[in-house]
């Protein structure tokens, strides 16, 4: 659903992106890693239209992206931006209505406001829809970005999000564990099972392991991987392309996870030296 | 929630009609209601018992009707414009007077007094839209420059836009002050009355003038006010969330330097009101723009209607220019903005 041939980008001649060919298909979860200044963020914001590639062309639902209007292609894909600092008190409700703005004028309509008030229930915060967004956890403020940034690819009068794309761009920053995973295993039931497209920059090989079906692979502004999960998750092309061992360890026959060799201390060649304030306990 | 939105929209609606009513009788021809009702009636033909002079029927029609016209189309001009700059850029300590915009537009005006004659291309033939055109070219001028100074990556900084107004304000101030040295007096006094702010030019030809420079823009950015929104949570998702970031600019841009050009062109620079206006109503309504330009436009009419009734009997037979009462009032709101927003005003 999304074809981009041959794009790249330069900012006053510095080259961010070199020439690279992509696509996407729907119902599909696709990660993007690679090291800080690999061009992941470039990337994902080009695809999503906010800017023109300087090289190459982006279709978008057999369209070029530069061909589609605004309020239009606001309805086919939404962006989930890493930090949000909103300026004034907007409430909770508001905020979430804010998603449904590319479906009407003026004022929303019963259908509108009907997706507004079940998100709101499923979010759980019925008691503070009122409240202000602000005065709210960072990991509540995340959740209910994600709210609005749902509503803006449903459709009142069908339940799939067929032809539509969520970016996320690292949206796991500044959560805690809970969160982080609820918020995956969100864009998995709620986009992909429904037949739409999560596109996400992640920084954690776990995270990408566990729910992605494709992972993309950036490094210096050049697309080093992209396959299949599996195939791309490799030890060997992760370390180099991290430059830090990176090792897969096997839990169980079906679970396993990666890890950087660093962590693991090694007890026996190794032993965790015994802090002065322990010594001088001691005596 | 809504019903609250509601009701402060009919409680404000009722204290602008009774700013009105006030400044109607209020003065140094003073007359009652029934006398003012009596004085309408006759104007359609209809003939009432109570008994009126000839002196109250001119006072009415010639100097009071059009002057509240102008108090209340002003008042609204200048709140309105003070929540759309706002909503642009991100903070509530923007207001035409305080980034440069409404002196700006004066420095035009000013020009336009003293360089009449020279400067015959620009007159249209009736020299009050001119002036008001004039006017309007300042403010945009002024507007722009502080936009371009203020933006670095596509992010307003607004520390630098804040000190960019105070520099305008300060050039503008210095070229106006060179301006009265070259001055006649007649030059003079309409200058001085451009710096402090007053209601007293307004007659029916003027308003007629004011009026599309201020209810069409009004009427247009209300229908930006989901842009406006948008805008809160950032140029890029706003971007993300259908909204023509380009456009919106422009139209906003224009539309508040429209109104507050045509406020200046004919009412001088009348400080704060879109500053505290704003800064009030977003309190009671909240900072959702479908309901706070509205709010505003009605509380920032009712206010310089009090206003101006305030420097028109204060001291009579002398007015103190309605700028030094607004500015009076204005000052205490924002230090306690100040005061209260230290932590995330320049974030």
């Amino acid at each position: 659903m999304i074809l981009a041939s041959d794009i790249s980008f330069s900012n006053q001649g510095r080259q961010i992106l070199r020439p690279m060919t992509l696509s996407f298909q729907q119902p599909e979860f696709v990660a993007i890693l690679g090291p800080n200044g690999a061009g992941k963020s470039t990337l994902l914001q080009m695809l999503a239209g906010l800017f023109a590639p300087t090289t190459g062309s982006i279709i978008f639902n057999k369209r070029p992206v530069s061909q589609w209007k605004t309020t239009e292609l606001a309805r086919q894909r939404s962006f989930l931006h890493q930090q949000n600092n909103i300026s004034g008190s907007f409430t909770v409700a508001e905020i979430l209505e804010m998603g449904r703005y590319p479906y009407f004028d003026l004022n929303p309509s019963a259908g509108d406001n009907a997706l507004v008030e079940n998100s709101i229930l499923e979010l759980g915060l019925t008691q503070k829809r009122q409240q202000i967004y602000q005065t709210l956890s960072g990991g509540e403020q995340q959740r209910i970005q994600f709210a609005r940034t749902l509503l803006q690819l449903q459709e009142t009068d069908r339940p799939d999000l067929n032809n539509k794309v969520m970016f996320l761009d690292e949206p796991l920053n500044n959560l805690d564990l809970q969160y982080q995973y609820a918020l995956m295993q969100q864009a998995r039931e709620k986009i992909t099972h429904l037949g739409g497209t999560v596109i996400a920059v992640l920084h954690d090989i776990n995270m990408a392991y566990q729910f992605a079906d494709r992972v993309i692979i950036l490094k210096n502004g050049n697309l080093v991987v992209d396959d299949t999960t599996e195939q791309a998750l490799n030890p060997e092309v992760l370390s180099s392309i991290f430059e830090v061992e990176i090792t897969k360890f096997r839990v169980s026959e079906t679970t396993s996870f990666f890890n950087t060799k660093a962590y693991a201390r090694d007890l026996s060649a190794n032993p965790a030296p015994v802090s002065e304030t322990q010594e001088i306990n001691k005596k | 929630m809504k019903n609250k939105k509601r009701n402060i929209f009919f409680l404000l609606s009722a204290l602008l009609i009774a700013a009105i009513l006030l400044s109607v009788s209020l003065g140094a021809v003073s007359m009652s209601v029934g006398q003012v009702v009596a004085i309408l009636l006759k104007s359609v033909g209809v003939k009432s018992s109570i008994l009126f002079s000839e002196n109250q029927e001119n006072v009415l029609w010639t100097l009071r009707l059009p002057r509240i016209g102008f108090a209340v189309m002003i008042g609204a001009a200048l709140a309105t414009s003070g929540v759309a700059l706002q909503g642009l850029f991100r903070n509530p300590l923007v207001d035409s007077g305080l980034i440069g915009i409404a002196s700006g537009s004066s420095l035009f005006a000013s020009c336009f007094i003293l360089f009449n004659g020279f400067v015959p291309a620009l007159v249209i033939g009736n020299s009050q839209l001119t002036m008001a055109i004039t006017s309007f070219t300042g403010a945009s001028l002024t507007a722009f420059l502080v936009y371009r100074i203020s933006q670095y990556q596509k992010r307003i900084n607004i520390a630098v836009l804040i000190l960019a107004g105070v520099a305008l304000n300060a050039l503008t101030a210095s070229l106006t002050g060179l301006l009265t040295y070259f001055a006649d007096d007649s030059q003079l006094r309409d200058l001085t009355f451009w710096t402090l702010g007053s209601l007293a030019g307004a007659t029916w030809s003027n308003l007629a003038i004011l009026l599309p420079f201020i209810l069409l823009p009004m009427l247009i950015l209300q229908r930006s006010a989901k842009a406006l929104n948008a805008f809160s949570l950032g140029e890029n998702p706003a971007h993300f969330l259908g909204i023509n970031i380009r456009r919106t600019k422009i139209v906003v841009l224009l539309c508040s330097t429209a109104m507050v050009g045509a406020s200046v062109a004919f009412a001088g620079v009348i400080a704060f009101v879109g500053l505290v206006i704003p800064h009030i109503m977003r309190m009671l309504v909240g900072p959702g723009h479908r309901a706070l330009l509205p709010v505003s436009a009605i509380a920032g009419a009712t206010l310089l209607c009090f206003a101006d009734l305030l420097s028109r009997t204060l001291l009579p037979p002398t007015e103190i220019p309605v700028g030094i009462i607004t500015a009076l009032m204005g000052t205490p709101v924002l230090l306690t903005i100040l005061l209260k927003q230290k932590k995330n005003l320049f974030s």
